[in-house]
């Protein structure tokens, strides 16, 4: 996870008061996934970024490429963040209104890493557990990571819960070299 | 002897029996940015100030900077093998170090790890390194005095314990010879030594404990070390880690002195940390709180009143000035916070006043009401004629021609400036040195040769310890000089004189008589050799001439 720029903070926040105030929040995620994905594209994002292409081409192209189907404000904030020079903060924009999506709708989102893959009645068991120790829904991603050794490390936020027989292995050093 | 394997099984089994098996819950965060010393770390959210945070390999960090999504860590230990990316957990403590009397004897890093090679320090028992002072009401005025066993510092600015009394000066005048001294002269007493040694070179700490371990002196005293190769994070902790050692002693009702050697180089190492973190530079670019962060180390040294258990804090912090400039920033800041102020200058040194220090500007705000009553009847009057004497000798220069009573003022001052000489690592005792000065003070040391007072008081204490013995132990029991012990000890110094011919009582009062009894004005300079010193012989054979008159009077008093 990089480190988000302040700026991309502050522009999510107005996004999202404004989606909350309209009531049009699921319309403002869907339609800012569809622009992060669109400005994702290798050529579309080469010119966003594009420091001689003048202002007026860029949004000629971007309103072009977004379609009707859009509607008005997202777009525009796009092109605002672009007009200032802030190509590079849209996509931490759109991360952190998800995260302020999820927090208003009492989601967490927990990132699973296991040393071997989980059966379904084991992620069962780990999302019962940790929808009690967060008293949040629980929104999982998984990945496979065999320097574990064995066991899981969730992470959800800033707080790691570390059942790994690593993470045990290490502490038994530390515990057994500082004595 | 040979450690059985089975020894070793059970001890490990006993480790593991009490090992928690269970998931491990911890803030994390991603390193960003790592270099010098500091780390910039996204998340860690939870974290608190001052923090204390682990990093990969059991590298151990402190949270200094807490911003809105980023943690700005100091690194404790090396750093070159952290990487970006690298993960970082919250501990859920501050930084603390371990305390205790096992910590006594030993030298230790800044974290409290034994850097002497005599093993891990046996000590369950920590202590966290920032801790708000003693207040006002758990304190009481300074009434015991640290006796630092030189004579310039104990007479005239006398130390309590619970004071903070600055050590200040340039480069190579005796700072740290002072610190060592007075460390030496606690041995067999009650006062437990910690020496931080911040930014010096590592052969220079290993000369000082080399020191102390050849006089004795390490059985009661903590060495903190951080030298100028260890990281400056770990510099900027390091008086904060012997202080907090301090503490335990003080909070168990006894008593505890703390040297910080030297300030100078904690301002240098702190604005170093202060500015890779981007904090504001002020003056002379150190950050805004130096200010603070010297004020809240020096207000943990305290005297704790009797509910509290009567223990003391003792702080002698050492400031390095750049050629005699006592008014740049961290000068002032650390004057303006201690009680007092132990000047030593180079140019004193240089003249062969070893301790250097200047009588005229050095004080101590608290110390004399610490100072036992004998001591303090000396004193007063050391304190007048040094004064009188040195405004006299500025003048005396370039008068040729000078009337009695100023050529007596300069010849006392003279000899009370000679009598205030000593050799490093011979601390006196607190009646030695009450002896010595009330001779002094009182006129018997007037007709001694200069460059002889040395030696006149060593040969008479031992005079005194082999015709009185009990003169001694009565000073330092009774604390206070009665009429009788001043009888013993004017009978002691008349005798004295008479039988080793040291200056001219008792000899026939005639011009000239004096070269004969003291065996020659001619080797004098030699001695000493300066500029100054010639110059202070020539004084001397001009006091002579007028020898003859004094020492009539003298006798009479007698």
């Amino acid at each position: 996870m990089a480190r988000r720029s302040t700026a991309a903070r502050r522009y999510a926040d107005a996004a999202f008061q404004m989606g909350k105030e309209e009531r049009s929040l699921d319309r403002w995620e869907r339609e800012l996934g569809v622009l992060r994905d669109l400005l994702g594209e290798a050529q579309l994002r080469a010119v966003a970024d594009h420091p001689a292409i003048p202002y007026a081409a860029k949004e000629r192209i971007l309103r072009a490429a977004a379609g009707t189907d859009i509607a008005r404000e997202p777009v525009e904030l796009v092109l605002l963040m672009i007009r200032r020079g802030r190509p590079r903060a849209i996509e931490a924009m759109v991360d952190r209104f998800d995260e302020l999506l999820r927090r208003e709708r009492g989601i967490s989102k927990a990132e699973i890493r296991s040393a071997l893959r989980l059966e379904d009645d084991e992620r069962e068991a780990i999302v019962a557990r940790l929808r009690e120790l967060t008293g949040t829904k629980i929104q999982t991603s998984e990945h496979v990571d065999e320097a574990l050794i064995g066991g899981v490390a969730v992470r959800i936020g800033d707080t790691l819960y570390d059942a790994s027989v690593r993470s045990r292995l290490e502490r038994l050093r530390a515990r057994l070299t500082v004595a | 002897m040979a450690i059985r394997s089975d020894e070793i099984t059970s001890i490990i089994r006993g480790e593991l029996k009490g090992f928690e098996a269970g998931a491990d819950v911890a803030g994390v965060g991603t390193i960003v940015e790592v270099g010098d010393g500091i780390a910039q770390i996204y998340g860690l959210s939870g974290a608190l100030a001052s923090e204390l945070l682990e990093f990969p390999n059991g590298i151990m960090g402190m949270a200094f900077n807490l911003e809105e999504e980023t943690v700005g860590a100091l690194i404790l230990g090396g750093y070159t093998s952290l990487k970006e990316g690298d993960q970082v957990k919250t501990t859920g403590r501050v930084v603390e170090v371990p305390v205790g009397d096992a910590l006594i004897g030993r030298v230790v890093n800044p974290l409290g790890q034994a850097i002497d090679g005599k093993g891990p320090i046996e000590t369950k028992k920590t202590r966290p390194v920032e801790r708000i002072a003693p207040g006002v009401i758990v304190r009481q005025p300074v009434d015991t005095p640290v006796q630092t066993g030189i004579k310039a510092i104990d007479s005239m600015i006398p130390i309590g314990r619970g004071q903070r009394e600055l050590i200040i000066g340039d480069r190579q005048t005796g700072k740290t010879a002072i610190a060592i001294d007075t460390i030496i002269n606690q041995k067999g007493q009650d006062l437990i030594c910690i020496y931080v040694a911040i930014g010096q070179k590592q052969s220079t700490v290993a000369q000082v404990v080399a020191q102390l371990e050849e006089r004795g002196a390490m059985d009661h005293t903590i060495v903190v070390s951080a030298a100028a190769s260890d990281p400056a994070p770990l510099q900027f902790l390091a008086p904060y880690a012997g202080v907090a050692m301090g503490e335990e002693f003080l909070d168990n009702g006894r008593d505890a002195l703390c040297v910080y050697d030297d300030l100078s180089k904690h301002a240098w190492a702190y604005r170093q940390v202060s500015l890779l973190m981007r904090r504001p530079p002020g003056r002379e670019a150190y950050p805004g709180d130096i200010f603070y962060a010297h004020s809240r180390l020096l207000e943990r040294a305290a005297r704790l009143n009797k509910e509290n258990g009567g223990g003391s804090l003792t702080a002698l912090p050492v400031i390095e000035t750049q050629a005699g400039d006592v008014s740049a920033y961290i000068p002032t800041n650390v004057i303006s916070i201690t009680d007092g102020q132990i000047f030593l200058q180079t140019d004193l040194f240089n003249q062969g006043q070893r301790p250097a220090v200047n009588a005229g500007i050095s004080v101590s705000r608290v110390g004399g009401n610490a100072q036992i009553k004998a001591m303090r009847q000396v004193s007063g009057r050391l304190r007048l004629d040094l004064a009188q004497y040195r405004e006299l000798a500025a003048f005396a220069q370039f008068a040729s021609d000078l009337d009695k009573a100023t050529r007596d003022q300069l010849t006392r001052g003279e000899k009370l400036t000679a009598t205030l000489r000593q050799p490093q690592f011979a601390p006196v005792p607190v009646e030695r040195q009450v002896a010595i000065l009330w001779a002094a003070t009182n006129g018997h040391l007037d007709d001694v040769e200069t460059a002889k007072v040395g030696d006149f008081e060593a040969e008479f204490m031992r005079f005194i310890e082999s015709t009185n013995e009990g003169l001694l132990p009565a000073i330092a029991k009774e604390k206070s000089l009665s009429d009788d012990l001043v009888d013993q000890l004017t009978k002691a110094v008349t005798d004295f004189k008479e039988q080793t011919g040291y200056g001219r009582a008792g000899a026939p009062t005639k011009p000239g008589s004096q070269a004969k009894s003291k065996g020659g004005n001619a080797k004098q300079p030699a001695d000493l050799g300066t500029a100054e010193a010639e110059a202070s012989a020539e004084t001397d054979a001009r006091a002579a001439e007028v020898k003859d008159e004094t020492e009539a009077s003298e006798a009479g008093e007698a």
